[in-house]
């Protein structure tokens, strides 16, 4: 008994600006389960991160939603009242780490403060017991191998793995059910890349967090962690499917090319000779085309995909979504 | 295979960790206290503002000395009736008496001890030979009265406006910007005798010129001060909240889209609290300038203290230049200059407090 | 991988030596979006040239000439059109006096901008080309002169020096009113020398002024110009300021000049000849406003060249 937890319908967010109006995610409909661990991927660009912020319901500064609702538990992010949302989804239901979270933490508060202050924000009064608090903070944050120290510790003075990591124990703090983490090993060296994975694996074992949203341009973390994976490309979704047909079957030609642009190890053991890399380059998304957005780089592409748009077609289980016309006539 | 391999680099790196914690906890207290970087930092910007104040005094000392002609001369004129042969005379004898024929080594010595140990700064001509010092006594609480709240009420008021219309961009919260920044583009001299003519001369408001005659200053006299006190203030106060408000305005607009603001957002922070947050952290830079604009002030209030006739030390040092009262003159020019020296001293530390990122170096793993 | 480092490596140079072709590209961006600005400085130039060649020009170019024969009761405001800020004191047409008081205040601003820039730039360039002991001596002089109080010092060598001459005047401002512009000029021109494109310069066997000159000067030049119009406006207000107490240069017909005028004949009060004593304050606004729009553009397009 699958419980879907997040759903995302038909979901519009433009950045505007003194640039323009930049439609950074158009038209998204996903369906996130309890117990997934749902990776998201595609080029610098293509929305993810965007989509990400659209779904905590609290976009960064230049971005708007326009259109679509996001529903977490059931609960509309969009429609109802921004207290109730703040109360009852934000850090309770869902957390969230950003991208580059290293400049995350307010610079001028030591961590225990900073934590002290987003207790208050929740509770709305100040919290009496001290100290009993922030032993279970060092308690929690033991688990993501930080010592107690750290809190009294300001941000400058911590090293970039130390703060994405105290970034996720923050986040982590209320036993979120959802998490959702955005390119969490992109500044990090490979050592301190693969302790967060395994703390990210840990703390879905321990049952703290039940879903994770990973979000990420580097297919190899993915693989390691996720077990559904969705490739978006130009502020669409174009492949849904588990992690393995993603590598092992790739169906939408663009994750073929993107597997494909991956270096690899041969099975004999010698390293893959033909990289290959996707020619082109994504289109302006002030003014998104009509059509399939991958059609002007795709080597298969037919005439209808010049015109109009693919909806999901299903080629062969129910988990394994494509959006190309190419698998018209297989599906639904 | 894999797993393994990660578990002994995390134990290698919580060993590393557990030495550095093991190591911080164990420096006694005194120290801690000897290694403190803010005393550190105390100490080393004491000294660099006394060597300042070392060089203006200095200078202060060399300048007069060094342009052509007698000092004397310039202090004393020549009556109209005594024949210039024993004016020299006279001349000769004042200039072994106040010890101006020394070589000039010796007399920058003399002048050092006596401003050191004796806090002597000659005596006023003007002042019928009252001490240079007593007269700047009187004459400085006044400067102060003028200068620090000025300076405390831009800052603050300023700040606030222009953070208030960068964060909201509202345009109802840009109203008072706006103004505020049309008033700085008036000069202050000429925006003081605006009004002068408007407040005083027309409507009469507020009184002109000093009531008590220069000698008899005393504290009796403050009653009176605050009807002279008022106009300079508000005066200061509209040329100079512009600067505040435009600097607040840009950095409160750039911290805006800074990225703890974003995740304290998601968090679920109040907008009230990650407006403190973000007005705190983007006001930071604006101390830096305190320093620059605390002693702009300082000279704008010595002009604005002459144009309303406010007992102060700009208003004495001008009295002192008509009457060619040459000691008078530089006395109040090292008072002023010890009162910039200090402030900026006092803006220093206090930056260093608000801001733990001077305090504490950055150390990391 | 090599052919990308090779590519990183060659993009910054060739972004900033081709300095004009990006300026001209950032100007045209920059025209269509501040407009607004850009029509208000075409205006100010226009005035000012205006005025400039007014001065020139009969009956405004003689502003000492008396018109009363009975010199100094005579202070009509507006008689006819002929005079219409009216005479002053002497008798000499005011409207002309106040031309040429802001041409004149315009080109002391100008020399005394020179100077200061000059200045500054010698201090903030040299310390860190040479490096080592010039520049630690460079910026401790640039930091102590940085605490001194401007108007103080200046008030105190006005005094001392009793000035009347022009260039004194522009002597004392200059000296005192560099520091800020030094410091700034001085941390770019450390940032800029960390620079990938001045190593590579530097390797290859480029001498140190060459570099200083052809490579980082070129980038250094709108922080230099912005200093410099912040000088040319300062420099003017300042004389104004200290020749309204009376401290400041008397021989040079300048705005400053005429407040002082203003001040120590009473036409103020108890004159109250408002067309005489308002206008210079007006053409300071003017003038402070104009400096302050022309700051502002040109800042806004060299960040985003930079951006």
């Amino acid at each position: 008994m699958t419980e879907e937890v997040i759903k995302i319908k038909d979901l519009k967010g433009y950045y505007r600006g003194s640039f323009g109006v930049v439609h950074a995610v158009d038209g998204v409909s996903l369906s996130v389960n309890k117990g997934d661990i749902m990776g998201i991927t595609g080029e610098s660009g293509c929305g993810k991160t965007s989509l990400a912020e659209l779904i905590t319901g609290r976009p960064i500064q230049l971005l708007h939603h326009e259109g679509g609702q996001v529903y977490v538990n059931d609960l509309s992010m969009y429609e109802l009242v921004a207290e109730v949302v703040r109360k009852e989804i934000l850090c309770k239901v869902m957390g969230y780490v950003p991208q580059a979270s290293q400049n995350s933490l307010n610079p001028v508060k030591k961590i225990r403060n900073f934590i002290l202050d987003a207790m208050r924000e929740r509770i709305g009064t100040k919290t009496k017991n001290k100290e009993k608090v922030l032993n279970q903070v060092a308690e929690h944050f033991k688990k993501l191998g930080l010592e107690k120290s750290v809190i009294d510790k300001y941000p400058h003075e911590l090293s970039g793995g130390m703060k994405q990591r105290v970034v996720v124990g923050i986040s982590t703090l209320w036993n979120p059910l959802i998490l959702i983490v955005d390119e969490p090993t992109s500044a990090l060296d490979v050592t301190t890349q693969q302790l967060l994975i395994k703390t990210l694996i840990n703390l879905k074992k321990a049952g703290i967090v039940e879903t994770i949203l990973f979000i990420s341009h580097d297919l190899p973390t993915l693989a390691q962690i996720c077990n559904l994976c969705i490739i978006m490309y130009a502020g669409k979704i174009v492949e849904k499917a588990s992690m393995d047909d993603i590598i092992s079957n790739p169906q939408h030609p663009y994750t073929k090319m993107l597997i494909r642009s991956i270096a690899c190890f041969n099975p004999d053991g010698s390293a893959e000779t033909n990289l290959e890399g996707i020619p082109g380059s994504p289109p302006d998304l002030k003014r998104p085309p009509k059509g399939c957005r991958f059609y002007p780089r795709c080597s298969s592409s037919l005439e209808k995909c010049k015109e109009n748009y693919p909806p999901f077609f299903i080629p062969r289980t129910e988990s394994n979504q494509v959006a190309c016309w190419l698998y018209e006539e297989v599906g639904d | 295979m894999k797993l393994t391999e990660m578990e002994i680099t995390e134990k290698k790196e919580n060993e590393e960790q557990d030495s550095f914690s093991e190591s911080s906890e164990k420096q006694s207290t005194f120290k801690k206290f000897i290694s403190n970087s803010f005393l550190h930092m105390a100490i080393k910007k004491g000294i660099f503002y006394f060597v300042v104040f070392f060089i203006a005094l200095t200078l202060a000392f060399l300048i007069p000395r060094l342009v052509e002609g007698n000092i004397l001369e310039y202090i004393y004129q020549r009556p109209q009736g005594t024949p210039q042969a024993v004016w020299d005379e006279e001349i000769k004898q004042l200039e072994e008496y106040l010890g101006l024929n020394y070589p000039l080594h010796i007399q920058y010595i003399n002048f050092l001890r006596s401003f050191f140990f004796e806090f002597d700064l000659g005596y006023s001509t003007l002042f019928r030979l009252e001490p240079v010092i007593n007269i700047v006594e009187r004459t400085l609480p006044y400067t102060l009265m003028l200068v620090v709240p000025v300076l405390l009420i831009t800052f603050f008021i300023g700040n606030w406006i222009g953070a208030r219309a960068g964060y909201s961009g509202k345009r109802k919260d840009k109203i008072a910007y706006y103004v505020f920044i049309v008033l700085q583009t008036a000069p202050f001299f000429w925006l003081g005798y605006v009004f002068v003519d408007l407040f005083i001369v027309e409507l009469n408001w507020f009184p002109y010129g000093g009531t008590v005659p220069p000698w008899a200053w005393d504290w009796n006299a403050i009653s009176t001060i605050f009807d002279h006190f008022w106009l300079p203030f508000v005066v200061l106060i509209l040329t100079n909240i512009g600067g505040w408000s435009t600097g607040a305005y840009s950095l409160m607009t750039f911290e805006k889209g800074e990225d703890y603001l974003a995740y304290a957002n998601k968090l679920g922070f109040r907008d009230k609290t990650m407006r403190k947050y973000a007005f705190r952290n983007s006001m930071l830079p604006q101390f830096t300038g305190l320093n620059l604009r605390f002693n702009g002030l300082i000279g704008a209030t010595l002009i604005t203290e002459v144009i309303f006739n406010f007992p102060g030390l700009g208003a004495t040092m001008l009295l002192a230049f008509k009457n060619h009262d040459y000691n008078l003159i530089i006395g109040t020019f090292i008072i002023t200059i010890i009162i910039v020296v200090v402030g900026n001293y006092l803006i220093d530390m206090c930056y260093a407090v608000l801001d733990p990122r001077i305090r504490v170096g950055g150390k990391g793993e | 991988m090599t052919k990308e480092m090779l590519l990183e490596t060659k993009g910054p140079e060739l972004e900033d030596s081709s300095f004009k072709e990006v300026l001209k590209e950032k100007y045209h961006n920059a025209m269509a979006r501040y407009k607004a600005q850009l029509i208000l400085l075409f205006v100010f130039l226009v005035v000012i040239l205006i005025i400039v060649i007014l001065t020139y020009i009969p009956p405004f170019n003689e502003p000492e000439k008396v018109y009363w024969v009975e010199g100094s009761r005579d202070n009509f405001r507006d008689p006819t059109f002929k005079h219409l800020l009216g005479t002053d004191q002497h008798g000499r047409d005011y409207l002309t006096r106040l031309l040429h008081a802001i041409r004149n205040s315009l080109v002391f601003g100008f020399i005394t901008g020179l100077l200061c820039t000059g200045i500054a730039v010698f201090l903030g360039v040299i310390g860190p080309f040479k490096g080592g002991v010039t520049d630690t001596t460079t910026s401790f002089i640039t930091n102590i002169a940085l605490v001194f109080p401007q108007i103080p010092f200046i008030l105190l060598m006005s005094a001392i020096l009793q000035t009347r001459e022009w260039w004194v005047t522009m002597l004392i401002i200059g000296l005192f009113t560099w520091p800020w512009a030094a410091r700034s000029i001085r941390s770019q021109v450390l940032t800029l020398k960390e620079r990938n494109y001045v190593k590579v310069a530097k390797m290859s066997g480029l001498k140190e002024s060459k570099i200083a000159f052809v490579e980082v000067l070129p980038n250094v030049l709108p922080y230099i110009f912005l200093a410099f119009i912040i000088f040319l406006g300062n420099a003017i207000i300042i004389e104004a300021g200290i020749a309204i107490i009376g401290l400041g240069q008397q021989n040079w017909l300048t705005l400053g000049l005429l407040l002082n005028h203003a001040v120590s004949w009473g036409l103020i009060y108890p004159r109250r000849l408002y067309a005489m004593w308002l206008t210079p304050g007006i053409c300071l606004i003017l003038i402070y406003l104009a400096f302050f729009i022309i700051h502002s553009s040109v800042s806004r397009t060299f960040e985003q060249r930079k951006a």
